[in-house]
C-alpha cells in the first residue's frame, strides 16, 4: 500500500550534495537574495536618511490650495497633511467624473464603430485615431489653451438667461443647495429628504424587479420601467414639497470678475476631465468594439432572427455578453484614469501630485513625499479594482 | 434607370458578385450609398446629423488652418522645435541619423511587408508636410535637402530588399538576420553619431529630438529588463517569483511622473549623473513593469507542450526558455508591445512637465513664451499633436504590416 | 490495491527473451494533490520490447510513462532507465532524457522553427553535433518517415499525420534507446492514423524499446509483445496479445474491452 500524499520520506540519496536539485534550487535563490540585498543595501545606504520621518507633514502649511469643492480651507492654520487631503479629494473628484464621462462616451463611440451606417462608422474610427495617437499631455493643454484663450473674458461673459455663463474663468451653472423652505425648517432637512429619496429608489427598485419578472411569466408587456420612474417622481415630488422644499437652486453671479455662487467648473478642472476623457474613452471604444466583435456571430443573427430591435439587441444580447470580455480591459483603462490625473500638474489643477510637490518644494523630504503619493495612487486604484470586481462577479456568475 | 448592356451570345456566366461587379459603376455607387448610408428613416437622420456635424468641423479645422492660425509661430521657431539646445553646426548628425533610420523602415518594410498604395500617399502627405515646414520662408534649404535624401533612402532600402527571394531558405534567413541586425544596432550608431566623437553633450539633446531619442532608449531598456522580470515572476522559485511581482506592482502603482519626480529628486543620490540619463533610467524601469506583464501573459498562453518538448528532447532549461519558450510568447506579446511603446512614445512628453528637460511639447511652451508668439498657443500645440500623431500612426502601421507577414509559423 | 496479477508475461521473441530489463520501476506513487495517480506501480521493460499500455481515461497510463522522462516526478519508489536511478541528481536527469525519446498526443511541434530545425534542435545543442551533421541526420529521418520533401516548411503548413511523423522523426534525432508514444494518434484525423501507425510499426522492426500508451487495438494485436492494463492508477492485468484478446482474467479487463473493441 501506498503511504498517504505528501508524507512519502525523500528516498535515501547517496547523490552528491552540490548535484542535488533541491539544494542547487536553494543555492540559486541564495545567490538572487544575496545580490537583491547588495543592491537594496546600496540604495538604502545612498540615501540621505538622516531626517527622515513624516513629522513635516503636521507643520502649518502656509500655502493656498485651489480647485476646492465642499471644502473650506486656506491653508494658514492647516497642517501640511490637511492641504495634500484636500488635494487627494480634488484627484478623487476629477477621476470620478473623467471614469463616467469616459465610459459613456467610450461604450458610445466604440458601438459607433461598428455601425452599419459608414458615415458614423468614418467618424467614430477618426476619433478613436486621433485620440488615442496624442500624447494626453498635449490633449489637456490644448483644451486648456483653448478655454483660456477661446473663451470670453469675464467682462463681456457668454450669458445663457443669467443662469449658465460661459468665460475664461470657468463655466457656472446652477447648483441645489439646501435651504429652509415654506416653514423655516432646519437646514438638515435636506437629510431626510435624500433619505426620502433613498426609499423610493429603492421601492422602485422592487417594483421594477417584480414588473420584470411578471413580463417574463406572463409575456404580456408590463412596463417596467415607465412603471418604476413613475413612482419614483411622484414620490419625490410629494416628498419635497411635503418636507416644505428643503433645496433651491442657487443661481450664479457674477461680481467684479469673479463668480460667486452656483457652481463653477474651473478651466483646470473641466481641461483636466475633458483630457482624461476624450483619451480614455478612445481606448474604450476599442476595447468594447473588441468585445462585441470577439462575440460568435450566431449571437446578432440569433437576435435578428427573435426580431428585437437594433436598440434591443444591443442592449439585451449584444453588451451584456460582450461584457465579460469588456470589463477587466475597461477596468484597465478606470486605474490608468487614476494614475494620468497626475497631469493636472501641467494645467495648474490642484490634485494630489500638484500638492505633494508644492510640500516638496517648501520641505524638502522627497522621499516620504514619494512614498505618500505612491501609496494613494495605490489605495485608489485599490478601491477602484475593488469596484470593478464586485461588478466583474456579478457579471460572470452566470457561467456561458 | 441605367440601361443593362445589350446580352452578348458569347458571354461566359458569372457568379452573382462577379455579375454584380460588372454593372455600371454609377448603379453600384447608388446602391452603395443607398446601402450604407440611407438604408432606413432611422440611417437617414443619422447620416444628415453626422454630416452636418462633419462638415461644420471640417469648415472650423479648415477656416483655422488656412485663415485664422499663425503658423509663424511653427516656421520661425523651426530649429527650437526640432532640435532646440543641439549644436546647430552639428546639424549633419541629426539628419544623418534620421537618414540612416529612414533607411532602416525601408528595409523592413521590403523585407517583411510592401508598401501600398495608401503607404505611399501617407509618405508623401507627411514629406509635403515636412518639406512645406522647412522650406517656408527660404533659408532651411540643406534641411530640405537632407529630408530629400532621407526619403530617397526609404526607398532605396525598400528597393533592395523587396526584390530579395521571399520563400523559406538560407538567402532569406541571412537577410531577415541583417535587417534584424541592423534594427537591433541602430540605437547605438545613432547615439554614437548624435553624441560622440565632437558630437553633443547628453544634456544638449533638446526638442523633438529629445522625444526621438528618449523614446526608442525606454522601449529598449525596458524590453532587455522586462524579459528577466517576466521569467521572474513566473519563476517556481519563491524568493525570485515575490520580489518580480513586488517591483512590478509597486512601479506599475505610481504614475510616471510620479517616477519623474524620483528622477528628479531621489535618484540623484543613488546613481547621480545627468538628469537626462536618469529620465532615461526610469523610463526604461517604468516601461520593463508594463512590459514584463504583456510577456507573462504571453508565457501563460504558450501551450504546456512546448516547454514539456523541450525537455523531452534534452534541451536544459535556460536553453529552452531561450530557443523555444521566449521566441515564442515574445511573438505573441507584439502587439500588446507596440501598444506599450506607442505609449512610451507619448509619454514623452511627461519630461517636460516637472523636469527642467526640454522636449518637443516643453519647446513649444518656449515658442510661445516670446512675446510676438504669446497669441498663437493654440497653433504650437495643434503642431506638436500633430507631429506626435504622424510618428505614432507610422509605428502602429508598420507593426501591422510587419506582424501580418510574421503570420508564418504560427500555430 | 496493489497489482495482483503481475505474474512476469512469457517473451515472445527470442531477442527479448535473453535480453536485459532496461526500464526497472519498483513501487512508484504519483500524487497529485488528493488524487492518487499512480499506486504501488512495479513495471519492467526489456531491451527491444514492445509495451502497449491500455487503460480507461485516468487511469494513470499517460502519468506512468511521463514518470519515465521525469515530465512528471514521482512521489515515492524507484526508477531506472539502463541502469541510471532517477532521483534529484541533476546530472541523471539529462542523462535520462537524452536516452529516452517521447512524442506526445498534441504533437507540440515547435512552431517557429522549420521541420528541419525542429528536428536537428536537440542534436545540435544538447549532442553538440556539427550543423552539417545534424542536417544529414535529420534529412535521414525525414526519409526514414516518409516526407522528405517537406524539410523546410513550418509545422503549421502540415497535416496532422505529417506533423506527428516529424515529431517522430525529432524524438529519433536524439538517438534515444526507448521511445515513449503518449496516444500519438488521438488527435489525428482517421485517414492519417495509417501513416502514423506505419512509422512505428517500423520503428518496432528495427529493434527499438518501446512504450506505447494507445487505444489503437490493431496496432496493440500485430505490434506489441506485451499488453499492460491500466486502472485507477494500478496495473489490474498484462500478458500477450493472444492472452488479453482470447482470455482475459479480470472482469475489469473484459469490461474494457468490451466497450473499446
Amino acid at each position: 500500500m501506498a503511504v498517504a500524499a505528501g508524507s512519502a520520506p525523500p528516498p535515501p540519496s547517496n547523490v552528491p550534495l552540490l548535484y542535488r536539485r533541491g539544494v542547487r534550487r536553494l543555492l540559486t535563490q541564495g545567490i538572487y537574495v544575496a545580490i537583491t540585498a547588495v543592491v537594496i543595501g546600496y540604495i538604502y545606504t545612498s540615501l540621505d536618511l538622516r531626517e527622515f520621518g513624516f513629522g513635516f507633514l503636521d507643520e502649518p502649511a502656509a500655502f493656498k490650495v485651489g480647485n476646492q469643492w465642499l471644502v473650506d480651507v486656506d491653508g494658514v492654520t492647516n497642517s501640511r497633511l490637511t492641504m495634500y487631503l484636500v488635494g487627494v479629494w480634488s484627484s478623487l473628484r476629477a477621476v470620478m467624473v473623467a471614469i463616467a464621462l469616459s465610459t459613456v462616451l467610450g461604450v458610445l463611440i466604440g458601438v459607433a464603430r461598428l455601425s452599419s451606417n459608414w458615415l458614423v462608422a468614418q467618424m467614430a474610427m477618426l476619433y478613436v485615431e486621433i485620440f488615442r495617437n496624442t500624447p494626453l499631455l498635449v490633449q489637456v493643454v490644448l483644451v486648456y489653451t483653448v478655454l483660456l484663450v477661446g473663451a470670453p473674458l469675464i467682462e463681456n461673459v457668454f450669458n445663457v438667461g443669467d443662469f449658465f455663463f460661459v468665460s475664461n474663468r470657468g463655466m457656472a451653472i446652477p447648483w441645489p443647495v439646501p435651504d429652509s423652505g415654506f416653514w423655516g425648517a432646519p437646514e438638515w432637512f435636506v437629510w431626510v429628504w435624500v433619505a426620502v429619496l433613498l426609499l423610493f429608489a429603492a421601492a422602485a427598485q422592487r417594483v421594477r424587479a417584480n414588473r420584470q419578472e411578471l413580463e417574463r411569466d406572463t409575456g404580456q408587456p408590463h412596463y417596467a420601467n415607465r412603471w418604476a420612474l413613475a413612482l419614483f417622481a411622484v414620490g419625490a415630488l410629494v416628498s419635497f414639497f411635503a418636507l416644505g422644499a428643503p433645496v433651491s437652486m442657487d443661481l450664479p453671479m457674477i461680481v467684479g470678475t469673479h463668480y460667486i455662487e452656483g457652481m463653477v467648473m474651473e478651466p483646470e478642472f473641466t481641461a483636466l476631465v475633458a483630457g482624461l476623457t476624450l483619451y480614455t474613452s478612445a481606448f474604450i471604444a476599442e476595447i468594447v468594439r473588441g468585445g462585441i466583435q470577439a462575440l460568435p456571430k450566431g449571437q446578432s443573427e440569433a437576435a435578428n432572427a427573435v426580431g428585437l430591435s437594433g436598440y434591443q439587441r444591443l442592449t439585451l444580447v449584444i453588451l451584456p455578453q460582450a461584457l465579460r470580455q469588456i470589463i477587466p480591459s475597461v477596468t484597465n483603462q478606470y486605474l490608468n484614469i487614476n494614475k494620468n490625473s497626475s497631469l493636472a500638474y501641467a494645467v495648474l489643477y490642484d490634485d494630489l501630485f500638484r500638492v505633494a510637490n508644492i510640500v516638496q518644494n517648501k520641505a524638502g523630504h522627497a522621499l516620504e513625499m514619494f512614498f505618500v503619493i505612491i501609496v494613494t495612487y495605490m489605495l485608489i486604484s485599490f478601491a477602484i479594482s475593488m469596484v470593478m470586481n464586485f461588478f466583474n462577479a456579478r457579471v460572470t456568475a452566470q457561467r456561458i | 434607370m441605367v440601361d443593362m448592356p445589350a446580352p452578348n451570345p458569347q458571354r461566359i456566366v458569372l457568379p452573382p458578385h462577379r455579375e454584380r461587379a460588372r454593372r455600371p459603376r454609377i448603379v453600384r455607387l447608388r446602391e452603395w450609398v443607398k446601402r450604407n448610408l440611407f438604408h432606413s428613416r432611422m440611417g437617414t437622420l443619422l447620416t444628415v446629423v453626422t454630416a452636418a456635424v462633419g462638415a461644420l468641423l471640417l469648415y472650423g479645422i479648415i477656416y483655422f488652418v488656412f485663415v485664422d492660425a499663425n503658423w509663424r509661430v511653427i516656421t520661425d521657431n523651426r530649429w527650437l522645435l526640432f532640435a532646440g539646445g543641439y549644436p546647430m553646426d552639428q546639424e549633419w548628425r541629426l539628419w544623418f541619423s534620421v537618414s540612416f533610420v529612414f533607411l532602416l523602415i525601408g528595409m523592413t518594410y521590403g523585407t517583411w511587408a510592401s508598401l501600398g498604395r495608401r503607404d505611399h500617399v501617407f509618405i508623401v502627405l507627411v514629406s509635403g508636410f515636412a518639406i512645406l515646414l522647412l522650406a517656408h520662408g527660404g533659408a532651411a534649404l540643406w534641411s530640405t535637402l537632407w529630408y530629400l535624401i532621407a526619403i530617397g533612402l526609404l526607398y532605396v532600402g525598400y528597393a533592395i530588399t523587396i526584390r530579395m527571394p521571399r520563400e523559406a531558405g538560407p538567402r532569406r534567413t541571412l537577410q531577415q538576420r541583417i535587417v534584424t541586425g541592423l534594427l537591433i544596432a541602430a540605437l547605438p550608431i545613432v547615439l554614437i553619431v548624435l553624441l560622440a566623437f565632437g558630437g553633443a553633450r547628453p544634456r544638449e539633446l533638446d526638442g523633438f529630438v529629445l522625444n526621438l531619442v528618449l523614446a526608442p532608449v525606454g522601449i529598449a531598456g525596458g524590453l532587455v529588463l522586462a524579459i528577466p522580470l517576466a521569467l521572474g515572476r513566473a519563476s517556481r522559485m519563491k524568493a525570485i517569483s515575490w520580489t518580480c511581482t513586488t517591483y512590478i506592482e509597486v512601479v506599475r502603482g505610481a504614475p510616471l511622473l510620479g517616477w519623474l519626480f524620483v528622477a528628479l529628486f531621489i535618484l540623484d543620490d543613488v546613481i547621480g549623473g545627468e538628469l537626462i540619463v536618469r529620465a532615461m533610467v526610469v523610463l526604461a524601469v517604468f516601461t520593463a513593469a508594463y512590459m514584463a506583464e504583456y510577456i507573462r501573459g504571453a508565457l501563460q498562453a504558450l501551450p504546456h507542450g512546448q516547454g514539456e518538448a523541450a525537455h523531452a528532447i534534452g534541451l536544459s532549461q535556460l536553453q529552452s526558455t531561450q530557443l523555444i519558450v521566449m521566441p515564442q510568447a515574445l511573438r505573441i506579446s507584439i502587439p500588446p508591445m507596440v501598444g506599450q511603446a506607442i505609449s512610451i512614445w507619448k509619454d514623452t512628453t511627461l519630461v517636460t512637465v516637472i523636469l527642467p528637460l526640454r522636449e518637443l511639447k516643453g519647446n513649444a511652451d518656449s515658442a510661445i513664451a516670446q512675446f510676438e508668439f504669446t497669441p498663437d498657443r493654440i497653433e504650437a500645440y495643434v503642431f506638436v499633436a500633430v507631429v506626435f500623431w504622424v510618428v505614432a500612426f507610422i509605428m502602429s502601421r508598420i507593426s501591422q504590416r510587419v506582424e501580418g507577414s510574421l503570420g508564418i509559423g504560427e500555430r | 490495491m496493489s497489482s495482483e496479477t503481475t505474474t512476469p508475461a512469457p517473451a515472445v521473441r527470442e531477442e527479448i527473451a535473453q535480453a536485459d530489463d532496461i526500464i526497472i520501476t519498483e513501487n512508484v506513487d504519483k500524487w497529485f494533490g488528493d488524487f492518487q495517480a499512480l499506486d504501488d506501480i512495479s513495471l519492467n521493460v526489456r531491451e527491444h520490447e514492445i509495451v502497449v499500455v491500455l487503460g480507461p481515461s485516468g487511469s494513470g497510463k499517460s502519468t506512468f510513462i511521463r514518470c519515465l522522462n521525469r515530465l512528471e516526478e514521482h512521489d515515492a519508489g524507484k526508477i531506472v532507465i539502463d541502469g541510471i536511478e532517477m532521483n534529484d541528481d541533476v546530472r541523471n536527469l539529462n542523462a535520462i532524457r537524452s536516452e529516452v525519446g517521447m512524442v506526445f498526443q498534441q504533437f507540440n511541434l515547435f512552431p517557429h522553427l522549420s521541420v528541419m530545425n525542429n528536428i536537428t534542435l536537440g542534436p545540435r545543442k544538447v549532442r553538440r553535433m556539427p550543423k552539417l551533421d545534424a542536417d544529414a541526420l535529420a534529412t535521414q529521418l525525414l526519409e526514414r518517415v516518409g516526407i522528405p520533401e517537406q524539410a523546410d516548411k513550418y509545422p503549421a503548413q502540415l497535416s496532422g499525420g505529417q506533423q506527428q511523423r516529424v515529431a517522430i522523426a525529432r524524438a529519433l534525432a536524439m538517438q534515444p534507446k526507448i521511445m515513449l508514444f503518449d496516444e500519438p494518434t488521438s488527435a489525428l484525423d482517421p485517414e492519417m492514423i495509417k501513416e502514423v501507425l506505419d512509422v512505428m510499426q517500423e520503428l518496432a522492426r528495427s529493434g527499438m524499446t518501446m512504450i506505447v500508451v494507445t487505444h489503437e487495438m490493431g496496432f496493440a494485436r500485430e505490434v506489441a509483445d506485451r499488453l499492460v492494463f491500466f486502472d485507477e492508477g494500478n496495473v489490474v492485468e498484462q500478458g500477450t496479445p493472444q492472452h488479453f484478446f482470447e482470455n482475459p482474467q479480470e472482469e475489469r479487463t473484459k469490461l474494457f474491452l468490451s466497450q473499446i473493441l
